[in-house]
């Protein structure tokens, strides 16, 4: 026995040694993998959010014209940040001429320039340096140009577009530098001389990816207890970072726009209320005691007032002195929110799943593309919806320890839920569903989220109403979003999707602002009128929506490599449907079911309000690609489930097998049917002539 | 009393055994991390190498002799309406289509784990890229889409396959380029 036991024995416990050996190695893997993503972030969070570096104060004077000509006229100029401005002409004369007057000349000795239009300019440079004795040729694909210049009390630049390519002239960027380092390649430590692009476009952002990934193999073999104390703290730094990570991709100063730069050439230039700059402007009218407001006596009929407020409270944390301060602090804001709100959901999650799980879901957030750079209200709904998906797993938790839930847990799931009503209000039917299942029993608590909804919409509705007449709790264009949605799909029907077509068919059958309510009830009735009109259409919107839904819409944002990464190898409907059919194996099995269904509810009662309304290619959607994600990916760290499959094989595999059937035929059945235009435009119910919706093209 | 004593050995051998796969997979995921490490640091260091050399060229023009230039490239041509070559130099006049493949040269890798490729061209009209192709798809490019010298440098490392395939293509959406490609140097590095 002894003799043969032995042998056994020693290879056992060498194998032991060995892989107490590999925790350790793991472990350490996994700090320096941490590490190294948070250092990554860290090196590119000056050029996100200042650009360049600093620059020598001067003042500047701008006119579209010669430097000696008669009839000169206005050019505009925008403070980028200190020293760094933008400098626009507003018509085609051509010719520009900036004067750069430093405070202190001595150390004025280097000159950046970027020009985006016209196609084609000649700078030069008064007094001139010896390096540029004759014009130096820029074009608007040329990115930034450094050049020497001799110290000066006074430097004067001039733009003069070629005869070839006339046009307003646009200088993106100009300003005086005591040196050149850092204004055409960031100062790295070591690989100093990869080109920016490929560095920060792609190599380091896969090497991130692949790290990021690697964590999370790792953190199942981490000791639970300490990887659940430090992960709340150390996947808010690792999000921050990869958020960081994905503006210097998407802004890089060395080979397109910085951050400040895109804000000020774009959306600060686009009309008042826009996308990307009405929450901007009304946080900037707010700290400046005019109210929260677009203009003057101007509310958003569109919006809910707290991605204005949150705009405001980035300015006053931040800085808000120029329009450009107050979006790049709200962009700064909009990462620290959505990386606190990735801490929270860790710590709050590791109390209904494995702490590997925890970090694994954080991570996942953390590294799905973002929309953090846009100054619009889509961009914190992904935090909003951590923290109110946070909120129920303490819930849980605390259900779960078959504790009696105490009020102040309620308040603060429903003031989630509140604080995601007062920037957007497609949360309502979510609220309502979820208020219902979680107090059904207690129904008495349903009354702590009707306060909260008619507190918020109350005081919103009579903020409104002093500027327009006219009381609504939330906001006043359902009916808009209902109208554009009937033609985000492949039809032959006249009408687009677009706020003009909205507003012209308003006035051409109604005598309503279009803002108004009785405008948004109008555009309701004849939605719905047209659904029951063309049932096909609606029925190939839903499939359509859902499909591109699946198709990755639910993981809204810009992918750079740091997704392209895994994208690139696996396309994104596969991974949705992948996970779809873990959340459907994990329900259909009673594996944890309460808690699957309920962190996947943005999935059941948010995500169809998009099928039926203007999903605009996907921006909505970022809480439901958050939830199949929170509810999805728990399961597949827990030796329980895959318990649950091995004690019920056949209905695991049937689940597996009608989710394979769906995964591949879906698409084919949606070819099919958009082809099918006898059902497409079947009127079976109502006669088409009565709706003010119908006409083809 | 019997068949719970089984269901007791089977359920010891069962966590045995999963104790076992547990240790196994503990010991991929470190490996799996060293690796990771050591290849994502293998990777930039071997395109580091390539950018500080050609960095260094620029201000001493002490690139080393290549694998192949411009006069040792084995060039094959698409439909150009001139590819003339001579001694260290080379004419380009595309066709028409905007993005078309104009001349390119197959090699051998020979194993080579990357290439770099450092070029200098005189673009007269429209526009060029110089790249590298393989496995039918760019590994590396390089473009310029205006009149202009055209000078500059790229690295990549390489794949599997063992051919690797070098390509001057238009890049001009208006139609014909014309260029004067005056230096053209490709290294495969081991």
């Amino acid at each position: 026995m002894t003799y043969l036991s032995s042998p056994m024995t020693k290879a056992a416990s060498v194998r032991a040694t060995a892989a107490t050996v590999a925790r350790l190695v793991v472990a350490v893997e996994f700090v320096l993998a941490v590490a190294a993503i948070a250092y990554a972030g860290y090196h590119d969070l000056p050029d996100v959010f200042v650009g360049a570096p600093r620059a020598v104060p001067v003042r500047i004077a701008a006119s579209c014209g010669g430097a000696a000509a008669s009839e000169s006229c206005a050019a505009s100029v925008m403070e980028l940040n200190a020293g760094r401005f933008r400098v626009a002409t507003a018509d085609s004369r051509g010719e520009l001429t900036v004067t750069l007057t430093p405070r202190a000349p001595d150390r004025a000795r280097q000159l950046l320039v970027r020009v985006s239009q016209p196609k084609r300019v000649e700078l030069t440079i008064a007094p001139q340096s010896a390096a540029a004795h004759r014009p130096v040729p820029l074009a608007d694909d040329t990115g930034r140009v450094v050049t020497p210049i001799e110290a000066s009390s006074e430097t004067v630049v001039h733009f003069a577009a070629k005869p070839d390519a006339a046009g307003p002239i646009v200088v993106e960027e100009i300003g005086l530098f005591e040196s050149g380092a850092g204004l055409l390649a960031d100062a790295r430590p070591i690989f100093r001389n990869i080109p920016p692009l490929r560095y920060h476009g792609t190599l380091v952002l896969r090497a991130v990816a692949a790290l990021a990934l690697f964590t999370i193999a790792a953190a199942v073999f981490l000791p639970a207890p300490p990887l659940r104390r430090v992960s709340p703290v150390v996947l808010a730094v690792v999000a921050f970072s990869m958020c960081v990570l994905d503006l210097a991709a998407l802004y890089s100063p060395y080979t397109g726009q910085d951050l400040r730069s895109f804000y000020a050439s774009g959306p600060l230039q686009e009309r008042v209320g826009a996308n990307l700059n009405g929450g901007l402007w009304q946080g900037m009218r707010l700290l400046h005691g005019q109210g929260l407001t677009l203009m003057d006596g101007v509310v958003p009929w569109e919006r809910m007032p707290g991605y204005g407020l949150f705009c405001a409270l980035a300015g006053a944390l931040f800085g808000h002195a120029t329009p450009v301060d107050i979006a790049i602090s709200t962009v700064l804001l909009q990462a620290l929110f959505y990386s606190a709100a990735v801490g929270v959901f860790a710590w709050a999650a590791a109390s209904v799943m494995p702490a590997a799980a925890a970090w694994g879901v954080g991570l996942l957030v953390a590294w799905l593309p973002k929309q953090v750079g846009l100054t619009q209200v889509d961009a914190i709904i992904a935090p909003v919806a951590l923290l109110v998906l946070a909120s129920l797993c303490l819930r849980l938790g605390v259900s779960a320890r078959g504790r009696e839930i105490p009020i102040a847990l309620d308040v603060f799931v429903h003031a989630t839920f509140a604080l995601w009503f007062a920037v957007r209000p497609d949360v309502l039917p979510g609220w309502l569903a979820v208020s219902l299942w979680l107090h059904w029993r207690e129904w008495r608590r349903l009354v702590i989220p009707v306060t909260f909804f008619l507190a918020i919409g109350c005081v919103w509705g009579a903020y409104k109403a002093r500027y327009t007449g006219e009381f609504a709790l939330t906001t006043t264009s359902a009916g808009a979003s209902l109208f554009c949605g009937l033609f985000e799909v492949p039809s032959r029907f006249a009408l687009t999707c677009s706020d003009p077509s909205y507003f012209a068919w308003i006035h051409e059958h109604t005598p309503f602002q279009p803002q108004s309510a009785a405008a948004n009830s109008y555009a309701t009735r004849e939605v719905i009128r047209f659904w029951l009109t063309y049932p096909g259409h609606l029925a190939v919107m839903l499939d359509h929506k859902l499909m591109q839904m699946l198709d990755g819409d639910l993981w809204p944002g810009y992918p750079t490599q740091l997704q392209v990464f895994v994208f690139g190898a696996v396309r994104r409907y596969w991974l949705v449907q992948a996970l779809l059919a873990v959340l459907a194996v994990t329900v259909v099995l009673g594996h944890r079911r309460e808690r699957s269904l309920l962190l996947a509810w943005p999935l059941w009662f948010d995500a169809p309000l998009f099928w039926i309304m203007f999903a605009s290619l996907g921006r909505f959607y970022s809480a439901v690609g958050v939830a199949l994600l929170a509810s999805a990916v728990p399961p597949l760290f827990e030796r329980s489930f895959y318990d649950a499959v091995a004690a019920r094989p056949w209905r695991a595999a049937t689940v597996l097998v009608c989710a394979a059937l769906f995964a591949t035929t879906a698409w084919s059945f949606h070819d099919w049917l958009l082809r099918r235009d006898a059902f497409h435009y079947w009127t079976p119910l109502l006669d088409p002539s009565r709706s003010a919706l119908s006409g083809f093209k | 009393m019997d068949r719970g004593t089984g269901g007791l050995l089977l359920t010891s051998i069962a966590s045995t055994r999963r104790a076992r796969a547990g240790e196994y997979v503990v010991i991929l995921v470190a490996i799996a991390g060293a690796w990771l490490f050591w290849s994502e640091y293998g990777q930039l260091a071997t395109l580091s190498w390539w950018y500080d050399r050609a960095a260094f060229a620029q201000t001493t023009a002490a690139l080393p002799k290549p694998d192949y230039d411009l006069d040792s490239l084995p060039w094959q041509v698409a439909t150009p309406h001139l590819f003339e070559r001579h001694p260290g130099r080379a004419v380009l006049v595309t066709d028409g289509q905007p993005y078309a493949y104009q001349a390119f040269a197959t090699l051998n890798t020979n194993r080579a784990a990357a290439a770099d490729y450092q070029f200098d061209v005189d673009v007269e009209s429209g526009g060029v890229t110089i790249g590298l192709l393989q496995g039918g798809t760019w590994i590396a490019t390089s473009s310029s889409a205006r009149a202009g010298a055209f000078t500059g440098s790229n690295s990549t490392l390489l794949g599997y396959s063992r051919s690797l395939t070098l390509v001057i293509a238009n890049n001009n959406p208006a139609g014909e380029s014309r260029a004067v490609v005056k230096s053209l140097r490709l290294y495969l590095r081991r």
